[in-house]
């Protein structure tokens, strides 16, 4: 069954189209991230879903019903805000039940139903406490307690971890992987952090100026990504790209022994990716090629090198495994792993 | 959600809206309309008069002098309280002891009625035992009876200083609260460069305050168009008519000698010389509000 | 001596700590000065009213009184008129305040939360209603509420003061509002509040230091109103305080000790709802003047 479907989703502001199309089939149980650079339309997307913007066209189901024109509150999804959005005059279990209480609910099921949520959530020490008397980690609580006791069919998070610190952001970030396995609810999470996107869905959609640029398992879209802006946004550091041309597949590049790496397709411009990861300093005599290192990053567990290459105007990025030592100025023999070399054409597609 | 929106917008705005139409709006523009006639304020029956009554303004002696001393009070509102509070919150924003109670005491009078200020003042000019002349006897050591009030070359001066002690203090404190939204590191900066006292107000905390500034100078201007109860109460425009201002000419026409048609006339001179302050004003708020954001 | 040479120095040179600093007593001293002078006009009611009107006219009003005369106070506080003044003033300064900062707060929040095509230029509109001297709109009002035959009631002054309490209501509300985060509203609308209950469960609450400040501004400014009375009443029974005080004046015209207990009387009001709120007061005052 069909947690969420989007059909060919159109939002304009005046004569200005912002997104530009978007199809999607959510099922059941699933965690869909979306990610993109801001402005590319994933807030927009999901304030959609929700219901607190308009589509201009375009059908929302959710669990198969048709919402495009309901509204909010009738949709059965429940929302957590970046902000949290809590009502700072209220207590946490005020807030909790405030959907509840506004929709008449006897007052001792509300009281149960807090209760059960406070209790998963770990709260219930917090339960009279307000707003302000909060850490942001509780806080972010309170806001998923919330969504909980509303039982919805589909939870929208936007950028929920944005306003903590990077430590609380992790054991956040545990947390809700967490609670979507025990809970089995459908989730669509915001964010612009593409460690999030990673670690946390099942399913990524990549957006980019108004259009998905791709869905898929994490790993898929890293390893295989449908486009240059796919390959660039995920992955920290990001994939170095490199300008070259091809000939009948074979790519020439000045300095660089590539010419083996056959891509049957490419021909004309196109552009050479690696990632940071992919590449390793040569230990026989047979390399790639040579490259002076330019900068060092030291990351404790590894380094980043920046190198200078012949056939690069920007240097290329290089994890350096931390037992290596490496020093700027070092002339360096480097091999690339064939096996995840991707080749761009030149409108971006992978070849 | 649009059109709950537009329900919500309507229904929220339809009540305010309403009242305000038709309390300030439509009365507004029908002072236009009577301006052209000669209502007396009674009758059912007037006649359209044509300019009549706005071509008499520029015969009415009064009107020119009421105008005249209209002008007077704007410029003096315009140095007096802005001046008076500027010095009076620099000084209590130099973290002196008792600063609070001291903008208690300056802020006071706002709280206290035009016509209560009035009568305070009155006392303060009475010519046998009032303060004023009290102190300039007990500093000349001689006999000093002047009737302030009662005196056309000093009548309106003193109900303008009058006007200014109550007025000072709403200088004050939109001074002060311009003074606490310049930013401290600002005046750390003064402080490493070695900046003096006087530098550091006359190069950068005076140019800081230009926004509050433009507020204050134009609320005293405003203010003092409406300048009507204090009048009222110490020398009601006399003697002579020597303090009559705009206001009080508007009142003594429409309501003293029943010309409500001549009187509306004035009230649209009025509502002018207001718009076009307003209109200033608004426009150097956008300007200062592009530069000091 | 070295610490005296660098006071008078200027800038550059690094100064050393001192021992004294003549500036914090300066300015105690100006200060000081100023606010004598500053409270001499009320203290001089204050005098005024523990003392007879025979005193006063000997010249001993500015002497501390050797003794108290509480006489004025009896007579004021006895005169049935004054009861009737007090009593008229509260009943349309309670009333106007509230009805102008209730439209304020639906106006307000409709500019602040539900902004549309040209709501700006609403919102400007209203608010420059609260620049313009009211000599602008008396006789046309007049002629209305005389039509109506509402002269002499409390009507037109509750009335008036409503209409005139919009602007500034309505600036400072919609002001408030502003700062209230927008996902507050939209939190509450996806749990299934309508624009009713964000407004009267969510944006009012948060709002309750706003509307103390309206609260104290609006009914000190009713209060003391003396021109609207001036126009819309004629007999003693629906005179406000401040018309009372005026036309009392006339009928102790040399008592000057009881007019000064009048007065004090008549600001009692107002003085205390100052000295209690006074932060929300000035708040007001700067908000409504600042963001104008």
């Amino acid at each position: 069954m069909s947690s969420l479907s989007l059909k060919n989703i159109k939002k304009s502001y005046g004569q200005h189209e912002v997104i530009h199309g978007v199809d999607l089939e959510v099922e059941k149980g699933e965690f869909i991230v979306f990610v993109g650079p801001s402005g590319c339309g994933k807030s927009t997307m999901l304030r959609m879903i929700s219901g607190l913007e308009e589509v201009t066209s375009g059908q929302i189901s959710i669990a198969d019903k048709d919402v495009t024109r309901a509204h909010p509150s009738k949709r059965e999804i429940a929302m957590v805000f970046q902000s949290y959005a809590l009502f700072p005059h209220m207590s946490v279990a005020d807030n909790i039940s405030f959907g509840l209480r506004l929709g008449k609910t006897p007052k001792d099921e509300v009281k149960r139903r807090v209760n059960e949520v406070a209790d998963t959530l770990q709260i219930t020490h917090l339960l009279e406490r307000f707003p302000r008397q909060l850490s942001g980690g509780q806080r972010q609580r309170v806001a998923i307690g919330r969504a909980i006791i509303r039982n919805p069919q589909v939870f929208l998070f936007d950028e929920p971890l944005s306003n903590l610190d990077a430590a609380l952001r992790v054991q956040m970030r545990l947390e809700i992987a967490r609670l979507h396995k025990r809970l089995g609810a459908t989730i669509i999470y915001v964010t612009h952090d593409q460690t999030e996107a990673m670690t946390l869905a099942d399913r990524i959609v990549v957006f980019n100026h108004g259009v998905i640029e791709q869905v898929g398992r994490p790993i898929d879209l890293y390893e295989r990504p449908a486009n240059k802006f796919v390959a660039g946004f995920l992955g920290a550091p990001s994939m170095n790209f490199i300008g070259a041309t091809a000939q009948q597949g074979a790519i020439q590049l000045d300095g660089f022994n590539i010419t083996d790496a056959q891509k049957a397709h490419a021909n004309g411009a196109i552009t050479l990716g690696i990632r940071p990861e992919h590449m390793r300093i040569s230990d026989t005599e047979a390399c790639d090629f040579s490259a002076k290192v330019e900068l060092v990053e030291e990351l404790g567990s590894e380094s980043l090198a920046y190198l200078q290459t012949s056939f690069s105007s920007d240097p290329l990025t290089m994890r350096v495994d931390h037992s290596i030592t490496v020093r700027e100025g070092d002339m360096l023999p480097v091999s690339v792993n064939r096996e995840f070399l991707h080749v761009f054409e030149e409108g971006g597609a992978s070849l | 959600m649009n059109q709950s929106n537009t329900f919500w917008r309507v229904a929220l705005l339809a009540l305010p809206l309403s009242v305000f139409a038709l309390i300030i709006i439509w009365p507004l523009l029908s002072s236009f309309y009577y301006g052209f006639t000669n209502w007396n304020g009674f009758s059912d029956n007037y006649d359209f008069v044509g300019f009549e009554n706005f071509g008499k303004l520029f015969s009415d002696r009064l009107f020119m002098s009421a105008a005249i001393n209209t002008i007077i009070w704007m410029a003096i509102a315009v140095v007096l309280p802005t001046v008076l509070g500027l010095s009076l919150a620099l000084l209590i924003d130099s973290h002196v002891p008792g600063g609070p109670i001291f903008k208690t005491i300056f802020y006071l009078p706002i709280c206290l009625s035009a016509v209560v200020v009035g009568q305070v003042w009155v006392w303060i000019y009475q010519p046998d035992w009032g303060l004023l002349n009290t102190i300039i006897e007990y500093v000349t050591n001689d006999r000093f009876n002047y009737a302030w009030l009662a005196k056309p070359d000093s009548a309106l001066y003193s109900v303008i200083v009058a006007w200014s002690w109550q007025a000072t203090g709403l200088s004050m404190v939109i001074y002060l609260a311009g003074l606490t939204a310049i930013p401290g590191d600002l005046l750390e900066v003064c402080e490493l460069e070695g900046a003096t006292t006087w530098q550091r107000i006359r190069h950068v905390i005076l140019p800081l305050l230009t926004p509050a500034t433009v507020v204050v100078v134009a609320l005293s201007v405003i203010n003092s168009l409406k300048g009507f109860d204090i009048l009222y109460i110490m020398t009601g425009g006399g003697p002579f008519n020597s303090s009559d201002t705009l206001a009080m000419h508007m009142y003594n026409e429409s309501f003293k000698k029943y010309l409500m048609g001549y009187g509306s006339a004035i009230s649209v001179v009025l509502f002018l010389v207001a718009l076009t302050i307003i209109r200033l004003y608004f426009k150097q708020l956008k300007k200062v509000d592009e530069i000091y954001g | 001596m070295a610490d005296t040479a660098t006071l008078g120095s200027t800038s550059g040179d690094y100064v050393a700590p001192k021992r004294f600093n003549p500036w914090p007593v300066v300015i105690f001293i100006c200060l000081f000065t100023l606010a004598i002078l500053f409270l001499a006009p009320t203290f001089g009611v204050l005098l005024s009213s523990v003392k007879t009107t025979r005193d006063i006219a000997l010249g001993d009003l500015w002497a501390i009184p050797s003794s108290m005369y509480w006489g004025n106070y009896v007579e004021v506080l006895s005169n049935p008129a004054v009861h009737g003044y007090m009593l008229n003033t509260f009943l349309v300064a309670a009333p106007a305040t509230a009805f102008s900062i209730a439209l304020g707060v639906l106006a307000g929040y409709v500019f602040a939360k539900l902004p549309f095509k040209g709501s700006d230029l609403v919102f400007l509109l209203v608010v420059s209603g609260m620049f313009f001297p009211p000599q602008v709109i008396l006789i046309p009002l007049f002629r209305l509420f005389n039509l109506m035959g509402l002269i002499d009631t409390l009507w037109p002054m509750i009335i008036v003061h409503t209409a005139l309490g919009i602007p500034i209501c309505t600036l400072l509300m919609r002001n408030f509002f502003a700062t209230v985060p927008n996902p507050l509203r939209e939190a509450a609308i996806l749990e299934g509040a309508s624009e009713w209950q964000v407004l009267t469960k969510i944006a009012l609450p948060i709002s309750l230091p706003a509307i103390a400040v309206l609260a104290t501004l609006q009914f000190t400014w009713i209060w003391n109103d003396f021109l609207w009375p001036l126009i819309f009443t004629q007999s003693d029974e629906k005179r406000t305080i401040m018309l009372g005080l005026v036309f009392m004046k006339g009928q102790y015209s040399v008592a000057w000790g009881i007019q000064g207990a009048m007065s004090l009387i008549a600001s009692l009001p107002t003085l205390i709802v100052f000295l209690f709120f006074q932060r929300y007061f000035i708040k007001g005052m700067t908000m409504g003047a600042v963001k104008g």
